[in-house]
């Protein structure tokens, strides 16, 4: 090689240029960062240079800086239960699925004694928790105790300890598995130091009670620690349908994760609780603190919204909370009020001390119909929506006032819980 | 200040600087073309471009097409600068609409050139560092290996494939689900 002299110094450069692999590493970077993910990690079978320039954390960072873009998350059971999650981008195009085999319960210890024969049922299914993270969390119908952090970007999963905390299962001696210790919702977060928390509500019956575990993941999401008892909720939270229950039920929103805070809907329906606890007023939402596993003083809802029974003809406390979710865009808390067919108003909290909420969008008819529910906002104006049974993603463009479908799931999809997934697909 | 700022450009604008090839090729360009590259904007300020800015990295015919992009963007720039105090914003609108059709039609045509031109410009881009040129021209290329198998993008580039079949192999496996 050496033995090629000066004279061929000229042709060894025009050829040069005919190769993206012979431009300096600076310029190849710069043309490889501007490829999405899944075409990049193909493209790692092209040359050793290229596998290890995007295999290099520097570049992975960048990258990441440059595709800020959010993904959706669900769970999907294909042909003779193949369970998996899937990865879509907000086009609705499907990016990557992730086979999930753990769900048919290889690996799910045996269930309890009480549990019906013929375990699991063959209808199980996956169902992701509703994040806003660089990771998804998930747990299985059936099987409510088993809950799951996945990496996307390199399909790990980290399977958290399916077992209660020696607290709740000392409380559960003697009791009713089928009526005491069910699990009623997951929320999953991060907080300030870079660690997860998820949270879990179990609901006891007679008298009526919920109780509250937590469990932390390290900054890596890959090690945990164990399940343990914090306090419980100072008033009986909406936890929806729950996780073992209501298969035919809607996933109904009413606990949203912001900022390393849990916001869980007071279920103000019924007197759940002893005689001696005073009525909550519609609306309120219960807060509790990741990082300090605290709960906060209870947040009244907009009042608008509190009064929304004696201002209107509407009687019936069920029919204002199936009108009612939470959501977080953009950072914010958001009360959700959909007055069906009317409008779907979004309260913004824009002040957490004084409690003040500022009606920032009235959505017009046709957004507000039943089970329509706000997933996300973007800076262009753009807001993803939750809609129907079937669950299929609407964008609604605060601009323009259009509405458009973006996504009608396959069969086999669960979309009543959608995740949204912050981090990059590349690893 | 408006004007005042205005006036220092105009002043900037009328300097011209000398730009040398590889092949000692010389280009009489203005002051504000030539800043368009950080390179040449770090050589002003430190006042060494007395005697003309020597380029032995880029060849007559590249310079050419450089000296062509970044005279059509200065021109463009400038043009915004000046729209921006002596129109109305509905004409300003108008006007700014009106110049990023026009710029983007001269990109579009600027990048019809062979492939072995594209990688000499981004050579040039890369070592002038300009931005918007380099911009574009990665761009181009990487939209080119868009939905490609690694087979055809080393057919397509000449690229030697030295990865033995093992490494090839554990490639697809850690990342079989690019490959569906």
């Amino acid at each position: 090689m050496s033995a090629m002299a000066s004279p061929n110094l000229k042709l060894q450069l025009c050829a040069a240029a005919s190769n993206p692999g012979d431009l300096p590493l600076d310029a190849q970077s710069e043309i490889l960062l501007r490829l999405p993910a899944k075409e990049l990690c193909r493209l790692r079978a092209v040359s050793p240079s290229w596998r290890s320039l995007t295999y290099d954390p520097t570049f992975v960072a960048a990258h990441r800086t440059r595709h800020s873009e959010l993904f959706l998350a669900f769970g999907f059971r294909g042909e003779s239960e193949a369970h998996s999650v899937d990865i879509v981008d907000l086009s609705g195009k499907l990016v990557r699925r992730i086979p999930r085999g753990e769900v048919m319960g290889d690996s799910l210890s045996d269930l309890r004694p009480s549990s019906p024969p013929q375990w699991p049922p063959p209808w199980t299914e996956l169902l992701v928790l509703r994040t806003r993270l660089d990771l998804v969390g998930f747990t299985c119908r059936f099987h409510p105790l088993a809950l799951w952090a996945l990496n996307p970007a390199t399909g790990a999963t980290l399977a958290l300890p399916e077992c209660y905390s020696e607290d709740l299962e000392t409380r559960l001696q003697g009791r009713f598995y089928c009526l005491d210790g069910r699990v009623h919702w997951y929320a999953f977060g991060q907080v300030a130091t870079g660690e997860y928390k998820a949270l879990r509500i179990t609901r006891f019956s007679n008298p009526w009670r919920q109780f509250c575990e937590a469990i932390t993941i390290d900054a890596s999401g890959s090690n945990h620690g164990m399940w343990r008892e914090t306090h419980g909720p100072p008033a009986f939270v909406s936890a929806g349908s729950g996780v073992t229950m209501g298969h035919m039920m809607e996933e109904e929103m009413k606990c949203v994760v912001v900022g390393g805070v849990v916001h869980f809907l007071i279920d103000f329906r019924f007197p759940y609780n002893d005689s001696t606890e005073t009525a909550v007023e519609p609306g309120s939402i219960v807060l509790f603190n990741l990082e300090t596993e605290e709960w906060m003083v209870i947040l009244h809802g907009p009042a608008p919204v509190c009064t929304f029974l004696q201002d209107n003809i509407v009687k019936y406390y069920e029919s204002l909370d199936i009108q009612l979710s939470l959501c977080d865009l953009n950072g914010c808390l958001v009360t959700v009020h959909n007055i069906h067919h009317t409008s779907m108003d979004l309260w913004f909290l824009s002040d957490f001390e004084k409690g003040l909420w500022v009606k920032k969008y009235s959505l017009p008819p046709f957004v507000a119909s039943l089970f329509v529910f706000p997933l996300l906002v973007l800076d262009d104006g753009r807001m993803f929506f939750r809609r129907g049974i079937m669950g299929i993603i609407d964008c609604y463009d605060l601009r323009t006032g259009v509405y458009t479908s973006v996504l009608e799931f396959e069969a086999g999809t669960n979309s009543r819980s959608i995740g949204i997934y912050t981090g990059s697909l590349l690893s | 200040m408006a004007s005042a700022g205005s006036g220092d450009e105009k002043a900037a604008a009328a300097a011209m600087i000398t730009l040398i090839s590889s092949d000692n090729e010389k280009f009489e360009v203005t002051e504000a073309t030539a800043t368009l590259s950080q390179t040449i904007r770090h050589m002003i300020e430190d006042g060494c471009t007395d005697g003309g800015v020597p380029l032995p990295n880029v060849t007559s015919k590249i310079l050419a097409r450089v000296i062509e992009y970044c005279k059509k963007h200065a021109t463009a720039a400038a043009g915004e600068e000046g729209s921006s105090s002596s129109f109305s914003d509905a004409a300003f609108l108008e006007v700014d609409r009106a110049f990023l059709e026009e710029l983007e039609e001269f990109d579009d045509a600027f990048l019809e050139v062979d492939r072995a031109t594209l990688f000499d410009l981004i050579l040039a881009a890369n070592y002038l560092d300009i931005k918007g040129l380099l911009n574009l021209t990665c761009q181009k290329v990487a939209d080119s290996v868009k939905g490609k198998t690694p087979e055809q993008i080393r057919e397509m580039y000449n690229i030697v494939n030295d990865l033995t079949p093992e490494e090839e192999a554990e490639i697809r496996r850690e990342t079989q689900w690019a490959f569906e």
